[in-house]
């Protein structure tokens, strides 16, 4: 495999064990980001969707 | 979501629903990275009624009264689509009356065991969740003795030694 290539893959491969390894609340506060980046396009194909409202971590 | 779990906990207190537990894609969240989803899939285990069958008209109607509105298959509580699921099989009984314990910041819940997910997305077998099951046993160490007596007890082990196969 092209070194530049297995290289890229190795970086995606330990941010997906890293996002992985997040506190239960901290990925659902990702996901909600996610939510809010996709609902346009959802909306947009006529599907109805709430993003979820965003708590705020505790004692941040 | 801490209040929306708060709500269910309450409705277990309340004796409205036996026990529950976080399964779907935000089961799946628990142990992955996250995936984009909008409702949360809460399987329940439900108050056996007089007739023995399974009714969600219970649950449906304790929120209403407590001003969640319905919302197509999902109730929506505290700004979260909740999807109740009853336990409508031997499989998801088990992985209701299995699932792992944990907080959500200070707030008890259950989320169901990663073994359990694996074999309901085996199960179900939409084209979503094979897709999601490929991500799933990728990234999550599965306890694999206690996976084969799950699939064992719900005759899925061809089902899976299939899937592995096309993998």
């Amino acid at each position: 495999m092209n070194p530049e290539l297995e290289k890229i893959l190795a970086e995606k491969q330990a941010r997906r064990q890293w996002l992985a390894s997040l506190p239960f609340p901290e990925k659902i506060r990702t996901l909600v980001r996610l939510q809010a980046m996709a609902a346009p396009i959802q909306r947009a194909k006529g599907r109805t969707v709430h993003v979820w409202p965003l708590e705020a971590p505790r004692g941040g | 979501m801490e209040k929306t779990l708060q709500v269910l906990n309450g409705m277990e207190r309340a004796g409205v629903i036996q026990r529950y537990a976080i399964g779907g894609a935000v089961g799946a969240i628990f142990y992955m990275e996250p995936v984009l989803t909008y409702n949360l899939d809460v399987f329940v285990e439900l108050p056996t009624a007089g007739s023995g069958l399974l009714s969600l008209s219970q649950v449906y109607e304790y929120l209403r009264t407590q001003g969640y509105p319905e919302e197509r298959e999902c109730i929506n509580i505290e700004g979260v689509p909740v999807q109740f699921l009853p336990t409508f099989n031997p499989l998801i009984k088990e992985a209701v009356a299995e699932a792992r314990s944990t907080t959500f910041e200070q707030t008890p819940t259950r989320v169901l065991r990663p073994e359990h997910l694996v074999a309901i997305m085996l199960q179900t077998g939409r084209s979503r969740d094979r897709e999601r099951l490929a991500s799933f046993i990728a990234e999550v160490p599965l306890n694999e003795t206690y996976l084969a007596g799950v699939l064992e007890r719900h005759s899925l082990t061809a089902k899976w030694q299939q899937w592995r196969g096309m993998q």
